[in-house]
């Protein structure tokens, strides 16, 4: 009967496939329209351009931009002044790292293999310059996009534009800037 | 009428004067028809289970009730929840019991869940012997999924603080989940509602924790607990049970199947338990219910008794920018904390992030393992339902082995680990840290 039915419908095992068919489809839908309510496709987030503060105020050394969760460099030396950026979020899972480092900071040359941050969730070491010297960390800390805001010449950190090192580094001369601060 | 009897007809049908008179009181009564009428005298002795599920089972119903009275006096919002426990803390009268209590019964359940497990393994209660139909192995991994969703709910329970330890260990969760391999990205943005963690973050665990894990693990724990009486009973009774069909023909009754409103066709295991000899069995009313009575009242004792000693601490409010310093996790995740920060892998150019190792893996192949074993246990059939059989003398240690790495980690985590995650030995003191601003 079964080889019958299966070669010529009846009307009973038709109705029976489609509304198995029709439910199943219903089900399947319903279950994607919860799971993808689920993902906003709007964020209500604060922006990832975050100013950092004006250049002459930041002192020199390290200084942490909380905001940002991130580490501004500053080095001056015969007029011109250096900035470099770099994340403070832990490449495991994303704690903040914690500068420790005791000496003065040479971020991008010679950096030498002692630590200057440590993250306090799993004990990841990295150098001054961002790389990973001990623990679980799977990546170096990246280095961040630095420019001076164009309207109050506030540095600003991108946290969303990695870059590499030598990208990072912005060199600020006073006497080139010629920004009306307000 | 007797003075004494007035209390308990608010309860009970009547008071049972005969073997027949209880065995409809159970059958009769609405909260009593889910226990059999009787049950063996082996089952109801401490020592066969120390009634560990049934005090897991307390425990939950004390979460229900206490995580109903804090759903009225906690408010998930960003700004308001660690506001709201504040309050409870200060302003709500019994507010810190209340709390307490919650915290405690949380962190019991997952202890004697954990002591359940424990007790199924080395009596080897995840089995049925061959012969009796009984499927026990089923309601082990119904076990294992109830355990998972134990974890689950303790993990959204301390987020909703909103504290420094609630906070970070979102973040920590979080970046687990994104270091899983091809669907990591997605699945963070739909656990956390968005790329940062915020107001959707909080309302997404408030709703796990409150509603969709709950009524889970209530619907889940209940088939664990008909699925005792499907397989038979305890399996303290297998060796009874297969005495008797050894001796006697079983003759099914259709009335006694037990399956779901009888859809299913065959003979089940009650059919059999049936068949015990009296001398063998004990009324459910009053031998069985008496002492779940007494377990429920002494579990609800120790738990308000605790609450009044011990307050639920409360870290400072969550700092988006600043997490604790060593962060540590509650005493049953810190193993595997310890085991994140532990297994990073590089293999040459080609590293493997810990938080996936650590976090997702090696739960994954434990559960795994666990979750298979009675299917490859191989030890004789009246090893069921006997503490620390001999034949299984190899698996008991195995396991233990297992069982003491996990409670080692633990306790490396909870007292050998200092501020940055570094190692300290008992005693040895701690560096002072400057705050990170």
């Amino acid at each position: 009967m079964s080889n019958n039915e299966s070669r010529d419908p009846t009307r009973r095992s038709f109705l029976g496939k489609l509304a198995l068919g029709i439910g199943g489809i219903a089900a399947a839908g319903s279950a994607f329209a919860a799971i993808r309510s689920l993902v906003p496709n709007v964020l209500y987030e604060p922006s990832k351009r975050v100013k950092a503060g004006l250049p002459e105020f930041i002192p020199d050394g390290v200084t942490l931009i909380k905001e940002a969760r991130a580490y501004i460099f500053k080095k001056s030396s015969e007029g011109k002044t250096q900035f470099y950026c770099m994340s403070a979020v832990c490449t495991h899972l994303g704690c903040t790292v914690q500068y420790v480092g005791k000496e003065e900071p040479q971020p991008v040359m010679g950096s030498k293999p002692q630590v200057g941050f440590s993250c306090p969730c799993h004990g990841s070491q990295f150098t001054v310059g961002g790389d990973v010297l001990a623990g679980p960390a799977p990546k170096n800390l990246p280095w961040l996009a630095l420019s001076v805001s164009p309207d109050d010449g506030q540095l600003v950190v991108d946290t969303g534009v990695q870059v590499s090192k030598e990208k990072s580094l912005l060199v600020w001369d006073v006497s080139q800037q010629n920004i009306r601060r307000v | 009428m007797d003075e004494s009897l007035r209390g308990r007809r608010l309860f009970w049908s009547y008071t049972p004067g005969s073997p027949r008179e209880s065995s409809e009181s159970v059958v009769g009564n609405f909260l009593l028809h889910v226990f059999p009428a009787y049950v063996t005298q082996k089952g109801i002795r401490l020592f066969t289970t120390f009634w560990l599920g049934t005090i897991t089972w307390v425990l939950f119903l004390i979460l229900t009730v206490s995580g109903i009275i804090l759903m009225f006096l906690y408010v998930p919002s960003v700004e308001r929840a660690y506001q709201s426990m504040k309050d409870l803390e200060f302003v709500v009268s019994y507010g810190p019991i209340i709390r307490s209590m919650h915290r405690l019964a949380a962190h019991g359940m997952v202890a004697f869940a954990f002591l359940h497990l424990v007790r199924i393994w080395y009596t080897k209660s995840y089995k049925s012997s061959r012969t009796q139909g009984g499927i026990r192995e089923i309601n082990w991994l119904i076990g294992l999924v109830l355990f998972v969703l134990t974890l689950a709910l303790s993990y959204s329970g301390y987020l909703l603080p909103w504290d420094q330890l609630a906070y970070w260990a979102v973040v920590i969760g979080a970046n687990v989940a994104q270091s899983s391999p091809f669907i990591g990205d997605t699945l963070r943005q739909v656990l956390i509602g968005g790329t940062e963690i915020g107001q959707n973050t909080l309302i997404r665990f408030y709703i796990l924790h409150c509603v969709a894990l709950p009524i889970i693990l209530a619907l889940v724990g209940a088939y664990h607990m008909w699925r005792i009486r499907r397989d038979g009973g305890l399996a303290v009774t297998e060796s009874l049970i297969s005495e008797v069909s050894a001796e006697k023909v079983v003759t099914p009754s259709p009335t006694k199947t037990y399956t779901l409103l009888g859809i299913k066709e065959g003979t089940t295991l009650s059919v059999k338990s049936s068949l015990l000899p009296d001398s063998t069995l004990t009324r459910a009313n009053p031998d069985l219910i008496l002492r779940l009575i007494i377990a429920v009242l002494i579990t609800h004792a120790i738990i308000l008794g605790f609450s009044l000693l011990v307050r639920a601490p409360l870290e400072a409010p969550a700092n988006a920018w600043s997490p604790p310093n060593p962060a540590k996790a509650p005493w049953y995740f810190l193993w595997l904390q310890e085991l994140i920060a532990d297994t990073t892998f590089r293999v040459g150019g080609f590293v493997v992030n810990g938080g996936f190792v650590g976090g997702i893996l090696i739960p994954t192949i434990v559960l795994g393992i666990l979750a298979i074993w009675p299917f490859v246990d191989r030890s004789p059939d009246n090893a069921i339902g006997v503490w620390f059989h001999r034949s299984r003398w190899l698996q008991n240690i195995l396991f233990t082995v297992g069982a003491l790495a996990v409670i080692a980690l633990i306790v490396v985590g909870a007292y050998l680990r200092g501020p940055f995650w570094k190692f300290y030995w008992f005693g040895e003191p701690w560096p002072t840290v400057p705050p990170l601003f």
